[in-house]
């Protein structure tokens, strides 16, 4: 069917859908529901045409075409994020590791080593930076993506420093840098949790932002566990398995910012659950083999989730008169 | 596009906010208020309106909230935010100053024949 064959809102309103495919299905049903109210005011209007054939038409003039709708739409909701991915992909692949390069790698991951004290404020300050950007940009996908980012590694400064970290001599930072941190932690998960909220129709891009921390947790759960119940400790990993999942990352990334179709954006946040999944249990296999199933948390939630996603298809009838 | 389906275009949010400042619309009322007010000359289509209405609504410049209708579904009703109504006094002033300078610019100006003849 064409936008030539359209003989009726119902026809419309059937090839807009078409023209939303990338959309979450609650975006769907909510432009979906708003055009069906336009068809039906309408319909009902008497300023259209004396008898429904002639009002009918004016109103599917008036419509203009869906595909015009759908590309509008695309153009306000679904804007080119290749400019997006590069501000996420430039900073992570190149500027956080020459921070790391420039202030030198961490002799012994201490709490008192210099290096990694450092090397955390870089890394959290490139992110502070990037949030600016993705504010200024007005992208949420930026914004959701750096404050989960900084979130995490501020908790890792924090567990470092804050007299949290179990087993190890903290650091006691002076009360005004306690407080800072502190204030910037309470503020930021703020901001992160306001942003999910705000796009909360869109349960991918609800799942990029938490994938990342529901790995951290796991990863940490995992080691925690780990460590204090067993004298296991994690394997040194193949330099091909490291490599692998750094091409994963990017790969993962990409299909996430780019792809226009929903269902690449859901495979491309099962191939980031699983990348962490495998590194975790690569690392304790053979020896921690109880480790696997809770290593594999991350990837199942992402199932169910667009499992949950999936269920909120559009109403397949959006019927007008 | 033409010089004037730009100038239409970029009238767009400017036309739409200055609806909304007067009272909350649902989007077929503002396609009727728009062409009844201009006595047709602005006629946008749905394709266009909608994609605008969210545009505002991201910008923040509206914001809209669901009622129920007359018939059987709901509507989505617009209003103008304060920051709508910011932008929508900035925008006016800006269009009366280009019109103004631009009609100044067209008209011919009034030579004085006795500082010509020296």
């Amino acid at each position: 069917m064409t936008s030539q064959d359209i003989f009726s809102g119902q026809d419309y309103l059937v090839q807009l859908r078409k023209q939303l495919k990338g959309f979450s299905p609650r975006e769907q049903t909510v432009i979906l529901e708003e055009i069906a109210s336009h068809i039906e005011s309408g319909q009902g209007d008497p300023s259209l045409g004396g008898d429904s054939t002639e009002r009918q038409c004016r109103l599917l003039k008036e419509l203009g075409s869906p595909e015009l709708m759908g590309k509008k739409m695309k153009q306000v909701h679904r804007p080119n994020r290749l400019l997006d991915l590069l501000l996420v992909l430039i900073p992570a692949l190149v500027f956080i590791p020459l921070v790391s390069m420039i202030i030198g790698q961490p002799n012994d991951y201490s709490t008192q080593d210099p290096h990694l004290f450092w090397s955390l404020r870089g890394v959290i300050a490139i992110g502070g930076l990037m949030l600016l950007i993705g504010w200024l940009r007005r992208s949420d996908i930026l914004l959701i993506y750096w404050s989960s980012d900084v979130l995490l590694r501020l908790l890792h400064l924090m567990l470092r420093e804050e007299r949290f970290v179990i087993g190890q001599e903290a650091i006691p930072n002076s009360a005004i840098e306690s407080l800072v941190w502190w204030l910037i932690l309470v503020g930021l998960a703020i901001l992160f949790f306001r942003l999910l909220w705000r796009n909360r129709t869109d349960l991918a891009l609800v799942m990029f932002g938490l994938l990342p921390i529901l790995m951290a947790a796991s990863n940490m759960g995992a080691n925690a566990w780990v460590e204090t119940h067993t004298a296991a400790f994690a394997l040194a990993l193949p330099d091909w398995l490291y490599r692998l999942s750094r091409v994963i990352e990017v790969a993962w990334l990409a299909l996430f910012f780019l792809s226009p179709r929903r269902e690449l954006r859901w495979l491309a946040l099962e191939l980031e659950a699983l990348n962490a999944s495998m590194m975790n249990i690569f690392a304790y296999l053979p020896d921690q083999p109880y480790i696997a199933p809770a290593a594999l948390i991350p990837p199942v939630f992402v199932v169910l989730v667009w499992w949950l996603d999936r269920r909120n298809q559009p109403q397949a009838g959006l019927r007008t008169s | 596009m033409s010089n004037l389906q730009q100038l239409r275009k970029g009238s767009t949010p400017l036309l739409i906010l200055s609806l909304l400042a007067e009272e909350k619309m649902y989007g077929y009322q503002i396609m009727r208020k728009l062409e009844q007010r201009s006595q047709g000359y602005f006629n946008m289509t749905a394709a266009l309106l909608y994609p605008a209405l969210h545009q505002l609504e991201q910008e923040e410049l509206a914001e809209s909230e669901w009622q129920e209708g007359p018939g059987e579904r709901r509507r989505k009703y617009y209003r103008i935010t304060d920051k709508g109504r910011k932008v929508l006094e900035k925008s006016e002033a800006e269009w009366r100053t280009f019109v103004a300078r631009l009609f100044e610019t067209l008209q011919p100006p009034q030579t004085n024949l006795q500082e010509c003849s020296g």
